[in-house]
């Protein structure tokens, strides 16, 4: 359970999810301008990171409690407040972000060390590579493969010249800031078989890494990529959770990780609906009884998607190998941030998509947080299994 | 009051020329339109659209056209849209008061109306049944209606377009072995799909104002325009979805998704007491 005040927490941000507002039109016409939201100094984005404590000399302080922003439902919060301003901004900030779970997953000390070092650096990305353009949900099966190359030369990763080589042969494709990364993990098949998938720690600057930025219809400031891997070199202790045993490290360790994210990104689906539903209300004052009435049914699902996905970051929390209650958080969020996002433009009247591009964003934004941790399809068939096998059928969603 | 019009009278056939090579494609009447969307796509059908009926919206309201087709009299231009065949540019008729010129010269051109045209309530007014704007005349209200159902009928083979390459980019793809289009949820939405693409064509085509009209004309309520509208927004967007990332970066199936969505919003509903029109088909 947090310890942390959760309604201090909200409190704290709001403004914050305010200024990302202001700046969010502008990101969404160039993600470059992402940069002059850092210049401006309003997004804490090393505060809210997720560093563990010894690696910022100033962690937030909510109410002079300092938070380190560590728990999923710590996260599932911040990501609510400031998706009310831009949740595209909370994906696309430097820090932690996925590879930080993933790390703290499956790294050891050594390796965490690393990591968050390099990260706590200002202005650093790091990147989560793991779709590939043959295999996004069929994730099993990714091709990127770990290669011992027969006695290359030395390069500095093998142990002495003409000793074997391992490198890193493939392609990922829709990575989340991996043109503008630092360092970030790859997943990565060394052997056949559902364990022969490991996860690496890459530095982006090795020889071989090459990957460019793609055009996106929403959330721009992810800035979605792809990535070549033309034998880049790697280093044995690159292999994250090499003190675990196979069964915990690789896919099926990773899979903790995607069960903590889970909440977070339906977190960011009902920050949007919430920002939705107050921008029609601001700018419109009267409504007709049916359209007050619908957007009534909306406040009462929002609160419920609120508390479930509150109760879905608990839940993963506590037992992060259980991913039923983050599937159905997600799911749920989706389905009403789907909704609400289409039904509110034409409460502003007939041209309200081109008038109000802030609406427009959001509406483009959505499928985005669909397709992040999995998709809606696939989150049900998660919580049917879930639930046949006994699981959340008994959440408290007070 | 209600909100029936008649179906766009089936003018002479309109010939558009294919993208690449080929025949040309003949929409006879609106119904064809939906084979020239399937077919060649946004730019094509909204060109024979235009080539069928002239071009029309109500005072202050929206159309989407190719940019070889200009829109009437002083109307402004909002934006632009990619379409996956081309641009589209964004037209705002001009607002109440400086619309009767316009009006007057579609008055010969548009299609008659059954009854009286529907109320043009201004949705962010929160006017459910508001009164005819200044300069709104009964023709303009018909020959927008037509117009509409012209850009319906443009949705549904576009949605059927999108659901067309849906397919195609999941055979390709596997999952555990399994074709993508097999695994049994992705068949549920194509389903759906389908589902969706025959009703539509069905309360286009006019069968539920058939059944219902004593004289068994085919006029097309504008709750059956908001019900089309409502049930391929909501497959267009499950398909779509089933593009998985590779809709989300901007290429051809983002774009088409974007263009059926814009069409959509810019005139799924006849104005007055259709507003709101996701919630009611659940
Ligand atoms: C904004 C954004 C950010 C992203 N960030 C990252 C990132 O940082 N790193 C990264 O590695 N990837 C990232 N992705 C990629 C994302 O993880 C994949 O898009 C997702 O896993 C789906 O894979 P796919 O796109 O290949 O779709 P596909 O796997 O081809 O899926 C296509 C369709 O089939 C359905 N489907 C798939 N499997 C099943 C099943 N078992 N049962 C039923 N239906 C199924 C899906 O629901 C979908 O509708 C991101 C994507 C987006 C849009």
């Amino acid at each position: 359970m947090t310890t942390v005040d959760l309604v201090a927490l909200r409190d704290h941000l709001r403004p914050v999810g305010a200024a990302l507002r202001e700046h969010a039109l502008a990101i969404d016409a160039d993600p470059g301008a992402l940069h002059t939201l850092l210049d401006s100094g309003v997004l804490p984005y090393r505060q809210l990171g997720g560093f563990p404590p010894g690696y910022l000399d100033d962690p937030l302080r909510v109410r002079g409690v300092p938070v380190h922003v560590r728990t999923c439902v710590e996260r599932a919060v911040v990501a609510e407040t400031l998706a009310w301003g831009d949740a595209s901004v909370v994906v696309g900030a430097p820090g932690p972000s996925m590879s930080g779970i993933v790390v703290d997953d499956l790294a050891d000390d050594e390796q965490r060390d690393r990591f968050y070092r390099r990260v706590a650096e200002p202005r650093t990305w790091t990147f989560f590579g793991l779709t590939e353009p043959d295999r996004g949900s069929d994730a099993a099966a990714l091709e990127t493969a770990v290669v011992e190359l027969p006695g290359g030369p030395d390069d500095g990763s093998a142990p002495g010249h003409g000793s074997p080589r391992t490198v890193l042969r493939g392609h990922k494709k829709y990575v989340g800031n991996v043109a503008r990364a630092s360092l970030g993990v790859v997943f990565a098949r060394h052997r056949p078989g559902p364990l022969g998938v490991g996860v690496y720690l890459v530095d982006t600057d090795r020889p071989g890494f090459d990957a460019a930025p793609l055009v996106l219809t929403g959330m721009r400031s992810i800035q979605l990529g792809e990535v070549r891997l033309r034998d880049v070199p790697l280093r044995p202790e690159d292999t994250l959770g090499r003190h675990l045993s196979p069964s915990r490290r690789g896919l099926l360790g990773a899979v903790r990780t995607f069960n903590r994210l889970r909440p977070v990104v339906a977190s960011l689906a009902v920050g949007v609906t919430q920002a939705a539903l107050d921008y029609v209300r601001a700018e419109r004052s009267s409504f007709t009884a049916d359209e007050r009435w619908r957007l009534e049914t909306f406040d009462d699902r929002l609160h419920a998607a609120r508390a479930l996905v509150l109760q879905a970051a608990r839940a993963a929390d506590d037992d992060p190998a259980d991913g039923t209650l983050p599937a159905a958080a997600k799911a749920a969020a989706l389905d009403l941030a789907e909704e609400v996002t289409h039904a509110v433009p034409p409460l502003l009247g007939p041209g309200a998509r081109w008038e109000h591009p802030y609406l427009d964003k959001l509406v483009r934004d959505v499928p985005g947080l669909e397709m992040m941790e999995g998709t809606r399809t696939v989150q049900r068939l998660t919580l049917a299994q879930g639930w046949l096998q006994g699981r959340a059928r008994h959440a408290e969603l007070v | 009051m209600s909100t029936d019009v008649v179906a766009p009278a089936p003018a002479e056939a309109v010939e558009v020329s294919p993208e690449e090579g080929g025949a040309p494609v003949r929409a006879d009447g609106p119904a064809g339109l939906r084979a020239v969307a399937r077919e060649l796509g946004p730019v094509a059908a909204l060109t024979a659209l235009a080539g069928l009926l002239p071009v029309a919206a109500l005072p202050g309201e929206y159309v989407l056209l190719p940019d070889d087709v200009p829109p009437p009299g002083d109307w402004a231009q909002v934006g632009e849209v990619a379409s996956d065949t081309g641009p589209l540019l964004v037209w705002r008729a001009p607002r109440a008061g400086a619309a009767r010129q316009v009006a007057e010269a579609h008055d010969a051109a548009a299609p008659a109306v059954a009854d009286a045209a529907p109320a043009a309530g201004e949705a962010a007014t929160g006017a459910a049944d508001a009164a005819p704007v200044a300069g709104e005349t009964a023709a303009t209200r018909a020959a927008d209606a037509a117009w509409r159902i012209g850009v319906a009928w443009v949705r549904a083979g576009l949605c059927e377009r999108l659901t067309d390459r849906a397919v195609e980019r999941l055979r390709g793809r596997t999952l555990g072995g399994t074709a993508t289009v097999n695994l049994p949820p992705v068949r549920l939405v194509l389903a759906d799909a389908a589902l969706a693409h025959l009703e539509a064509q069905a309360l286009l085509g006019g069968a539920a104002a058939r059944d219902a009209a004593p004289d068994g004309g085919a006029s097309i309520s504008g709750v059956s325009l908001a019900r089309v509208t409502a049930v391929l927004d909501r497959s267009s967007r499950a398909v779509h979805n089933l593009f998985g990332a590779s809709g989300f970066v901007d290429g051809e199936p983002a774009r088409l998704a974007r263009t059926i969505d814009l069409l959509g919003h810019a005139g799924g509903t006849l104005p007055g007491g259709t507003a709101g029109r996701e919630g009611h088909d659940a």
